[in-house]
C-alpha cells in the first residue's frame, strides 16, 4: 500500500475541479464565481497537503492511540461558541460569558492531553 | 482544519495490533472506558459510534418536527383560498420546514451516518479527532436550540425562505431578532457538519486497516469520502454568505448595490447545490450496500462507480449557477453544460445498481424494498433535473411547484428512501436488536404510496403556473383538485412515519437480540464485529478479517463454501 | 424564436428521452426480479469493463446531444436574435412589495395596482404582432416576473435592469405572477398580460396618454 495514497484523493479531486474552473473562466463566469471556486479548490488542496504532512510527522508514533477523553470539554466549548454567537444578536455582554466557557473547555482538553491515553488492547 | 491535523498519532496503514503498548498500571483511562452506562456517559462519549447515533437520532427527531410543519402547510393548501393559517404564518412555516430539513435533518443524518459507519467499514478502531466530532455534535445541538429559539420569537420568526435572498432578509425588510437568530443557527449547524465531515474524511484517508487500500473501500465509504470532500470544500461558502447577511442586518445600506445582492446568491448556491448532494450521496451508498447484500453478490461495476462518485461530486461544485438562470446575470451556458454533464456519472451509478440486480438472487427484505423503490423514484428526480438544467425550460419552471416536485423526488423519494434502507439495514448492527419486518413492510408500502401521491401532482400544477411559496391560490385556476391529492398523500407519509416510530418503540421494548450478522448477508467489515460493536470496533473475539476486495466478508463466505463443497 | 415554441420543442424532446430512459430502467428492474426467481446462485461476475466503457461513451454522447440542444435553444431566445422586425414597444416594469407598475415611456402612461388579496391587479396591455421589450427592475427586494403562458420568467433585482423581449401573435388575457418569494403578500402579487389588436392598442394608448391607471 502506498502510504500517500490517501492524499491522492483530495489532490486529484481538487485538480479535476481546477479543470472545470478553467472552463468556467473560458465561458464567462463572473469574478465572484471564479473566486468562490478557486477558494474551494484551495481548501481541498490544503487538506491534501495536511494529509501528506501528518503522514510525514507521525510515521513513527503511528501505533499510539491518544483516545480523546474528557468529552464534556467538547460540549462546554460548543456551548461557549453558541453563547458568543448570541452576543452578536443580543449584545456584547455575552462575549465574556461565552469566552469563559470556551476557555474552560480548552483547559480540560489541554489537561487531558498531558496524560496521553493509549488504547487498551 | 488545524484542529484536525493537531490530533497526533493515528494508526495509519502501518498499524499493527502488536504495536499497542499495554496500559500503564494505575492509568485511569481503562476505568473511564468502562464507564459507559447512563445518559451523561452517552452524551460525553468520544466513541464515534455514539456520536454518530446521537447525531442521527437528533436529526430524526427534527425530521418528525419539521415534517409536522409540512402537514400544516399541506392542510392550508388543500383548498383554494385556504384560511387555516395566515400568509405570514405560512411564510414562517415553509422557512422553518425548508431550512430545518436541510440544516438540521438531512445533512446531520448524512454526516452522522458517515461518522458511524466509516471507521467500522475501514477497520479503524476510532475516528480521527473524536473530541472534535463530539464538539461538532454539540455545536449542531446548539444550532438547533438557537433555531428553535428563533422559531419561537413571537414578534418576528424568520420568514425569508431557506435561501433568504438579500435584500429581503436584511435589517430593513425583515427586522427583528428572529432572522438574526436564524442566521446564527445556520452558521452553527453548518459549521458543525463541516468539522465533522473533515474528521470523517481524515479517518477514511488516513486510518484504514492493513490491507484496506483505497480501491478496497466499500461503496458506502467511498460515497462518504466524496460527501465529506464536498462538505469541506463548499460549506465555508455558507458561513461567508451568512456573514454577509449579518452585515446586511446591521447595515442594510450594503444592499443598495446590485453586486452584493447577486454575490449573496452565488455564495449561497455555492453551498446550496453541493449540500443537496451531501444530503444524497451517503444514501446512494446505503442503496448500493443494500443491493449488494440482498442480491448476494459483489457490487457490480465497483471501480466505475467509485470514479463516477468522484466525478459527480467534483461536478456538483461547478453547477451552482443553474439556480440563478433567471437572474440575467449568470453565464447560463456554462452552468447548463456542467449540470447536464452530471447525467454521465449519474448514469454510471445506475449501471451499478442495475448490474448488481440483474445477476443477483434478490431477497425482498425491508431495506431491499426501500433500495428498490429508490431506483425509479430518484430517477424521476434526476431526469427532471436535466430539464431544470436546460435554461429555456428553467425560464418556465424556476420558482414553480415543478421545482418543488423535483427536489422532493430527489431528497424525499431518493435520499430519504436510501436513508430508510440504511436505517433498517444497520439498525440491528448499531443497537443489537432487530426491527419488525412486517411493520417495516407496512412502513414501506405507506411511504411509497404517500410519496408519489404527494409529489407527483406537484409537477403538473407547477407546469400549469403555480409558484412555490404561495400561502394560497385562487379558485378556478385548476389547482384545487391536484393540491387536495398532494395533501392526502402528505398525511399518508405522516402515517408511514408513525408506523416507523412505533416499530422503533416496539423493538426497544421487546429487545429481540440480533446476531453479529442478522441478515446473513453482510459483505463489509462492520458485519464481522459484534452488534453493537465494542468500544474500539474490533477486539480479540472479533478480529478484522483478511481484506482482499471491497467485499471481504463475501470473500470469506465464498471461500468457506468452496472448501466445504 | 419566441419563448413558448422553443420551450415546447425542447420540453417534448427531453420528455421523450426521459420517458424512454425511465422505461428502460423499469424494464431492466422487472427483468432482474424475474431472473432472480430462476436463479439458485448469484452471478460471480463483478466487472464488465468493455461494456462499461461503451456505456460511458454512449452516456457522454447522449449528454452531449441534450446539452447541444440546450445551448442552441438558449441562443434562439436571446433578444439579439429576436431584434429584427418592427420597432419594439418598450415597457418599463417595476416590481415592488407587493404589486407591479408598468410604465410606457413614449406615451407617459403608468399602470399600477395594489394586488390586495388578489384583487386590483394591474394589466400590462400590449399590441399583437409587435415585439414588446421589457425593462425589468425592482423598487425594493428581488421579485420575479412570470407569465406561465409565455413560458418565460425573469428576476427583478433592485438597482439592476434586466431586458427581454417577446411577441404575442394572438389576442388574449393571461395571468402573470411573482415567482420569487418577496415577503408577506407574495402569494397575491399577480398581474394580467393582455394582448389587443394594434388598432385597439393605439386607441387605448392615446386615450390614456399621460395618465396613471390604478
Amino acid at each position: 500500500m502506498n502510504p500517500h495514497a490517501g492524499a491522492v484523493v483530495p489532490a486529484g479531486w481538487g485538480a479535476y475541479n481546477g479543470l472545470w474552473l478553467v472552463v468556467m473562466a473560458g465561458m464567462g463566469g463572473s469574478a465572484v464565481n471564479l473566486w468562490l471556486y478557486t477558494g474551494a479548490v484551495t481548501i481541498t488542496m490544503l487538506f491534501a497537503c495536511c494529509l501528506v504532512l501528518s503522514r510525514w510527522r507521525h510515521q513513527l508514533e503511528a501505533s499510539r492511540y491518544p483516545v480523546g477523553l474528557r468529552g464534556e470539554a467538547s460540549g462546554i466549548a460548543a456551548g461557549g461558541i453558541a453563547i458568543v454567537g448570541l452576543g452578536f444578536v443580543f449584545g456584547a455582554w455575552f462575549f465574556p460569558l461565552g469566552g469563559a466557557f470556551v476557555l474552560w473547555g480548552t483547559a480540560l482538553v489541554l489537561v487531558d492531553n498531558r496524560s496521553r491515553h493509549p488504547r487498551p488492547s | 482544519m488545524t484542529a484536525i491535523t493537531r490530533e497526533p498519532g493515528d494508526p495509519g496503514d502501518s498499524f499493527e495490533p502488536r504495536d499497542v503498548e499495554p496500559l500503564p498500571p494505575g492509568e485511569i483511562a481503562a476505568a473511564r472506558f468502562e464507564r459507559d452506562k447512563g445518559l451523561l456517559a452517552w452524551v460525553t462519549s468520544t466513541d464515534h459510534k455514539r456520536i454518530g447515533i446521537l447525531t442521527m437520532a437528533t436529526s430524526l427527531v427534527f425530521l418528525c418536527t419539521f415534517g409536522i410543519l409540512a402537514l400544516i402547510m399541506r392542510t392550508q393548501l388543500a383548498q383554494p383560498n385556504g384560511k387555516v393559517i395566515s400568509p405570514g404564518a405560512y411564510n414562517e412555516l415553509f422557512t422553518l420546514h425548508g431550512s430545518g430539513m436541510i440544516f438540521l435533518v438531512l445533512t446531520p443524518l448524512a454526516i452522522g451516518l458517515c461518522l458511524y459507519l466509516v471507521p467500522l467499514q475501514i477497520g479503524a478502531p476510532m475516528v480521527a479527532a473524536p473530541r472534535l466530532c463530539l464538539f461538532s455534535y454539540w455545536l449542531y445541538v446548539a444550532g438547533a436550540i438557537v433555531f428553535l429559539l428563533s422559531a419561537t420569537t413571537v414578534t418576528a420568526p424568520p420568514d425569508a425562505g431557506w435561501y433568504a435572498y438579500m435584500p429581503l432578509s436584511d435589517g430593513q425588510y425583515t427586522p427583528g431578532v428572529g432572522m438574526s437568530l436564524w442566521i446564527l443557527a445556520s452558521m452553527l449547524a453548518v459549521g458543525a457538519m463541516m468539522l465533522m465531515a473533515g474528521a470523517v474524511l481524515w479517518t477514511a484517508l488516513r486510518m484504514r486497516a492493513p490491507g484496506m487500500s483505497l480501491m478496497r473501500m466499500s461503496v458506502f465509504t467511498w460515497s462518504a469520502v466524496v460527501t465529506c470532500l464536498m462538505t469541506v470544500a463548499s460549506f465555508p461558502s455558507l458561513i461567508g454568505a451568512m456573514g454577509l447577511q449579518w452585515v446586511g442586518r446591521v447595515d442594510p445600506n450594503l444592499f443598495t448595490h446590485d453586486s452584493w445582492d447577486i454575490a449573496y446568491q452565488y455564495l449561497f448556491w455555492f453551498y446550496g447545490h453541493p449540500v443537496v448532494y451531501v444530503m444524497f450521496f451517503p444514501f446512494v451508498g446505503c442503496v448500493a450496500e443494500v443491493l449488494a447484500a440482498f442480491t448476494g453478490r459483489k457490487y457490480f461495476g465497483y471501480s466505475f462507480t467509485v470514479y463516477a462518485l468522484l466525478a459527480f461530486a467534483a461536478g456538483s461544485m461547478a453547477v451552482f449557477g443553474h439556480h440563478t438562470f433567471t437572474t440575467g446575470q449568470t453565464a447560463n451556458d456554462y452552468f447548463s453544460v456542467t449540470s447536464i454533464m452530471l447525467s454521465v456519472p449519474a448514469g454510471v451509478e445506475y449501471f451499478g445498481f442495475l448490474g448488481t440486480l440483474m445477476g443477483g438472487r434478490i431477497r425482498a427484505t425491508v431495506p431491499m424494498l426501500f433500495a428498490l423503490a429508490f431506483i425509479p423514484q430518484f430517477l424521476i428526480g434526476g431526469l427532471t433535473g436535466i430539464m431544470l438544467a436546460t435554461p429555456v425550460l428553467d425560464y418556465h419552471f424556476h420558482g414553480s411547484y415543478f421545482v418543488v416536485a423535483h427536489f422532493h423526488y430527489t431528497l424525499f423519494a431518493g435520499s430519504l428512501f436510501g436513508a430508510f434502507a440504511g436505517l433498517y439495514y444497520w439498525f440491528p448492527k448499531a443497537t443489537g436488536i432487530v426491527l419488525s419486518e412486517p411493520l417495516g413492510r407496512l412502513n414501506f408500502v405507506l411511504m411509497v404510496i404517500g410519496t408519489n401521491v404527494t409529489f407527483l401532482p406537484m409537477f403538473f400544477y407547477g407546469f400549469d403556473g403555480l409558484p412555490r411559496r404561495v400561502a394560497t391560490y385562487p379558485a378556478g385556476a385548476g389547482f384545487g383538485t391536484l393540491n387536495l391529492i398532494s395533501t392526502v398523500g402528505a398525511f399518508i407519509i405522516g402515517l408511514s412515519v408513525m408506523v416507523f416510530v412505533f416499530n422503533l418503540a416496539r423493538s426497544a421494548i421487546l429487545r429481540r437480540p440480533a446476531g453479529d450478522d442478522p441478515w446473513g448477508a453482510g459483505q463489509t467489515l462492520e458485519w464481522a464485529t459484534s452488534s453493537p460493536p465494542p468500544r474500539f470496533n474490533f477486539d480479540g473475539a472479533h478480529p478484522i478479517p483478511p481484506i482482499k476486495s471491497h467485499a471481504p466478508l463475501l470473500d470469506l463466505r465464498q471461500r468457506s463454501g468452496a472448501s466445504s463443497g | 424564436m419566441p419563448y413558448r415554441p422553443t420551450f415546447d420543442s425542447e420540453f417534448a424532446l427531453e420528455l421523450i428521452i426521459a420517458a424512454v430512459i425511465f422505461g428502460i430502467v423499469v424494464l431492466l428492474m422487472v427483468y432482474a426480479l424475474l431472473q432472480s426467481r430462476r436463479r439458485t446462485e448469484p452471478s460471480q461476475r463483478s466487472e464488465a469493463k468493455g461494456l462499461e466503457r461503451t456505456y460511458v461513451l454512449v452516456l457522454i454522447g447522449l449528454a452531449g446531444f441534450i446539452l447541444s440542444t440546450s445551448l442552441i435553444s438558449n441562443a434562439d431566445v436571446q433578444p439579439s436574435r429576436a431584434a429584427d422586425g418592427p420597432k419594439p414597444l418598450v415597457v418599463q416594469v417595476n416590481a415592488f412589495q407587493w404589486c407591479w407598475r408598468f410604465t410606457y415611456p413614449t406615451r407617459h402612461i403608468v399602470v399600477t395596482g395594489t394586488c390586495i388579496q388578489g384583487h386590483d391587479l394591474p394589466t400590462l396591455v400590449v399590441p399583437t404582432g409587435r415585439p414588446v421589450r421589457i425593462h425589468l427592475t425592482s423598487d425594493d427586494v428581488v421579485h420575479e416576473w412570470w407569465v406561465p403562458h409565455l413560458r418565460y420568467k425573469e428576476e427583478a433585482f433592485p438597482n439592476w435592469t434586466n431586458t427581454f423581449q417577446f411577441t404575442l401573435s394572438s389576442k388574449g388575457d393571461w395571468i402573470g405572477r411573482c415567482s420569487e418569494f418577496c415577503g408577506l403578500f407574495h402569494s397575491f402579487m399577480d398581474f394580467h398580460l393582455e394582448a389587443v389588436s394594434p388598432q385597439q392598442y393605439r386607441q387605448w394608448s392615446s386615450q390614456h396618454a399621460g395618465t396613471t391607471l390604478t
